[in-house]
């Protein structure tokens, strides 16, 4: 697996970016465009009646588009968190468990302690700011590599949810491995009612934004970029690479672990077993986004369409929504694959 | 056995052997002499099959040939020890044997070439544990690995224990897998000087079984102890050809520095306050520009102590792997040292005196605020490839400075400033100017803007390494143009440099690296200095005081 920095961000394609190489974005496009036919016309379906159930089920009316765009919420936070520690030479494998602890510290504080949702959000900020620094900290001051961390510890964060919602945090009548649902005062807002899109798609917006004039007007942003871009050359200029690293590795850990906040608060509403899967889809969206904060909200719409596109799909056309996985799968390996083929031409 | 006709490899322009006549029979060792860039490896990887020939021929038994791969060379029994090691640390001398076994190993049983690799070592009078794994010996032993493993130049077949074992017994039968050539790169340039007397022994013991051995080396004391012939090559030319015991060390270094002088100007300082301070002005320059290290222990270096005054170049002269790249790194924050410390200062401005000290351990400073790198490594150490040209500026701690607003970085003012001075330092990019992504830049512009970020804010001491290694002799005239400039306007400027030429031609004083240490460790030598004295120092033929 290639290092962070010896993949640059100029050459990842992006449909939505500017700047990004066109004609190559555009083959891109028509080639995902067609392989979701194929893999259904693989299952045996017609992939006229799939794609129309695909698209009726993102965008179909008001509520379908509410599922999509509540689905895009935990993947524009986990986006982020990967475009930007991997902006900072941190390659993030880890959204999904700083999501996950985000989620236990904001089920606690909700469910148990029945703060407030400011604060519940806040407490899984920091929960997932310190998840990531765990690994962090083992990377900048030992050296061992954090892809290798952060998956492992993604698996810690599973079992502790698990324990958690069977132990101290499980619910009153005590039957299903769940919390309690949070009281009205610590749950998000719902934007939509009778759907599950909740006031943190405002949060979503303003923290890509934010996340964009960080990174690419401010001088912390740059030092950020530049300990990731090459960290020789940072600190044989006087930054001190390691620290910048750290810095940006507990905002991207911030910024999970609010997702996974928003995901309790906001959502679900309660704290159950098992994950999220957003922190993996995350590594995608971070990647079709171009590593830019604003490329990584269109590139999670994207995803969260064809989530819960996929499930209407289906519901409705008999096809498995694991063709929708198929289609992400293959796209994500193009990505990863593609910048060398260009290069080597 | 080895003869090489006028032979010339080129690389691009870069012409790295010209018409270089080569000889050497069985049981004769051949010193191989030169500086960096004198063609030494272009000439063993010729012979090793790595490179091909522009021009001449190869000859081997008298009949050319044409080698075309590594594994060509040690079909024909010609075996090299390259100068850093070619090791699996993780795997125990047996399986490293194996991975170089000419013929592919099916199935490896791991206590049958255990077996084979001891009793050959035997053989050859070596007592080898081949059960060990590399990464538990020694660095000497390591080196008798490498070289028992370009000696083990072929294989027939698999063999049993039985057989191997029987084998070690009858010599006449292990001499067929035996190299009759060896190519030496180096191979003392890791050693202690006891392990290298002992590999000497060794060499002279496979001499004596009829083993031809080229030996390159920069030290011309090994080279008189250990050679029979001595061949010096400068610039991809053979300039001399003398067996040992017609000729004197003395000789040997004049031959390898060269007499010609530079045509080019000397860009020397006119004054001479800044050569011979007077003991009243070398405190007046401490106060305000000077570089000072003291007795730093790095890596290869060994108390390395040296105080560059300000106004002044100091030219740091040197075989590359004395201890070069340490000074860099512990210089620019790339590493901590083991001991000492260093401490730069500020070129003074009016009402104000900066001074400050980076101590050893010590993660960050601001030594390296006042210190300016032009590292030798610009591509990976000097620009951010993927960055643009006004981003790489911005590594630049002042002008981040310049442009800190009170919202935003102001990338205006970077990239109007980056813009004014690409044209000031003659960088020229694409029509994109500042937006062209430095590894669009070709070396001599990319190092033009390595020169100006380091020279164009900052008050202080100057570091260059390299610094116009591969530039075309504009570019080189131009970097060293500023960094005389940076001299003139009172900074102290340490200059370290392989290429002699341009430390006689920048350097106000003139010192040596030769194993981790400065020499001469006194009085650094003058900008007359004659290039005999530095030759011997780079040769090892000098040495300091309290050494053997």
């Amino acid at each position: 697996m290639p290092a962070p920095h010896e993949i640059e961000p100029r050459v990842l394609p992006s449909l939505l970016v500017p700047g990004a190489p066109r004609l190559y974005a555009a083959c891109f496009l028509l080639f995902a465009f067609f392989l979701l036919p194929l893999v259904v016309m693989l299952a045996g379906r017609s992939p006229l009646e799939a794609g129309a159930a695909l698209v009726q089920g993102a965008a179909g009316n008001p509520s379908r588009l509410a599922e999509s765009l509540s689905k895009t919420i935990p993947l524009v936070m986990t986006g982020l968190s990967v475009a930007l520690a991997f902006r900072a030479g941190f390659f993030n494998i880890g959204a999904e468990g700083q999501m996950l602890m985000g989620a236990l510290a904001g089920a606690a504080l909700g469910a148990k302690a029945q703060w407030p949702a400011g604060l519940v959000l806040l407490g899984g900020a920091l929960a997932g700011a310190a998840w990531a620094l765990l690994a962090g900290v083992l990377k900048v001051r030992r050296g061992a590599p954090e892809i290798i961390t952060t998956i492992m510890l993604n698996y810690i964060a599973l079992q502790l949810v698990a324990f958690a919602v069977q132990g101290p945090l499980q619910e009153a009548a005590r039957t299903q491995p769940q919390t309690d649902v949070l009281p009205p005062q610590s749950q998000l807002p719902a934007l939509l009612p009778d759907t599950n899109l909740h006031a943190g798609l405002l949060i979503v917006l303003a923290c890509a934004g934010v996340c964009w004039w960080l990174l690419f007007r401010t001088e912390r942003g740059f030092l950020w970029r530049a300990a990731g871009a090459n960290p020789l050359a940072a600190r044989g200029a006087g930054i001190d690479a390691g620290r910048q690293t750290l810095q940006a590795v507990a905002l991207c850990g911030a910024l999970s672990g609010l997702g996974g906040a928003m995901e309790v608060a906001g959502a679900t509403k309660q704290l159950g077993m098992g994950g999220f899967g957003y922190g993996y889809t995350a590594i995608a969206v971070a990647l079709l986004g171009a590593l830019n904060p604003l490329g990584v909200l269109p590139a999670a719409l994207l995803f969260g369409m064809l989530d819960a596109g996929g499930k209407a799909m289906e519901r409705t056309a008999g096809v498995p929504s694991v063709a929708v996985s198929v289609v992400i799968g293959i796209l994500i390996f193009a990505l990863a694959v593609a910048p060398r083929l260009r290069r080597t031409n | 056995m080895l003869e090489l006709r006028g032979v010339t490899k080129r690389f691009g322009d870069f012409t790295a052997l010209e018409s270089v006549d080569f000889a050497i029979g069985a049981g004769e060792i051949v010193g191989l002499l030169g500086e960096n860039g004198a063609g030494k490896s272009t000439l063993m990887n010729l012979v090793g099959g790595l490179h091909q020939p522009n021009g001449g021929e190869i000859r081997w038994d008298g009949e050319a040939v044409h080698l075309t791969s590594p594994r060509d060379a040690t079909a024909r029994r010609i075996g090299v020890v390259h100068q850093h090691f070619m090791l699996v640390p993780v795997f125990s001398v047996a399986e490293n044997m194996a991975l170089h076994a000419p013929q592919a190993v099916a199935v490896f049983h791991a206590d049958e070439w255990a077996a084979r690799v001891e009793a050959w070592a035997r053989a050859l009078g070596w007592r080898v544990d081949a059960r060990r794994r590399v990464e538990e010996l020694s660095v000497g032993e390591r080196q008798r690995i490498e070289i028992l493993k370009a000696l083990f130049a072929r294989t027939t077949s698999q063999k049993t224990k039985a057989e191997s074992e029987a084998e070690s017994e009858a010599e006449s039968d292990d001499a067929d897998e035996t190299a009759r050539l060896l190519l030496l790169d180096e191979p003392t340039a890791n050693l202690t000087p006891g392990e290298a007397d002992e590999l000497f022994d060794v060499l002279r013991g496979l001499r004596a079984r009829g083993c031809g051995i080229v030996f390159v080396s920069h030290k011309l004391r090994e080279v008189m102890a250990l050679c029979d012939r001595v061949v010096v090559l400068r610039r991809g030319r053979v300039v001399g050809e003398h067996p040992v015991s017609q000729t004197d060390a003395a000789r040997l270094a004049t031959l390898m520095v060269g007499r010609e002088i530079s045509a080019a100007r000397p860009l020397r300082a006119t004054s001479d306050h800044a050569a011979v301070p007077s003991p009243a002005e070398a405190v007046a320059a401490l106060d305000d520009a000077h570089l000072t290290i003291r007795n730093l222990r790095c890596g290869v270096l060994r108390d390395f102590s040296l105080q560059v005054h300000g106004a002044e170049i100091v030219g740091l002269a040197g075989v590359d792997g004395n201890g070069q790249q340490e000074l860099m790194e512990v210089l620019g924050g790339l590493r901590a040292p083991d001991a000492g410390t260093f401490e730069a200062g500020e070129a003074q401005t009016p009402g104000e005196t900066a001074n400050a000290t980076r101590r050893a351990g010590e993660a960050s400073g601001s030594a390296a605020r006042t210190l300016s790198i032009i590292p030798a490594d610009r591509q990976s150490v000097g620009l951010i490839h993927s960055f643009d040209l006004a981003e790489n500026m911005a590594l630049s701690r002042d002008l981040r400075a310049a442009c800190r607003g009170r919202f935003a970085f102001d990338w205006t003012h970077a990239r109007r400033t980056t813009r004014d001075l690409m044209e000031r330092f003659d960088v020229r990019a694409s029509a994109t100017r500042e937006r062209t992504p430095a590894a669009n830049l070709s070396g001599g512009n990319a190092q033009k803007l390595v020169v100006a970020r380091a020279l164009q804010w900052s008050r202080g001491a100057v570091v260059a390494a390299e610094p116009t290694r591969g530039l075309d002799v504009s570019a080189a005239r131009f970097v060293r143009e500023q960094l005389r400039r940076a001299a003139d306007e009172g900074r102290a400027v340490l200059l370290i440099s392989t290429d002699l030429d341009e430390i006689f031609e920048l350097s106000d004083r003139i010192g040596v690296l030769y194993e981790g240490r400065l020499l001469p460790d006194e009085n650094l030598l003058p900008s007359g200095a004659s290039r005999e004295t530095i030759g011997a120092m780079m040769g090892g033929l000098v040495q300091g005081k309290g050494q053997k």
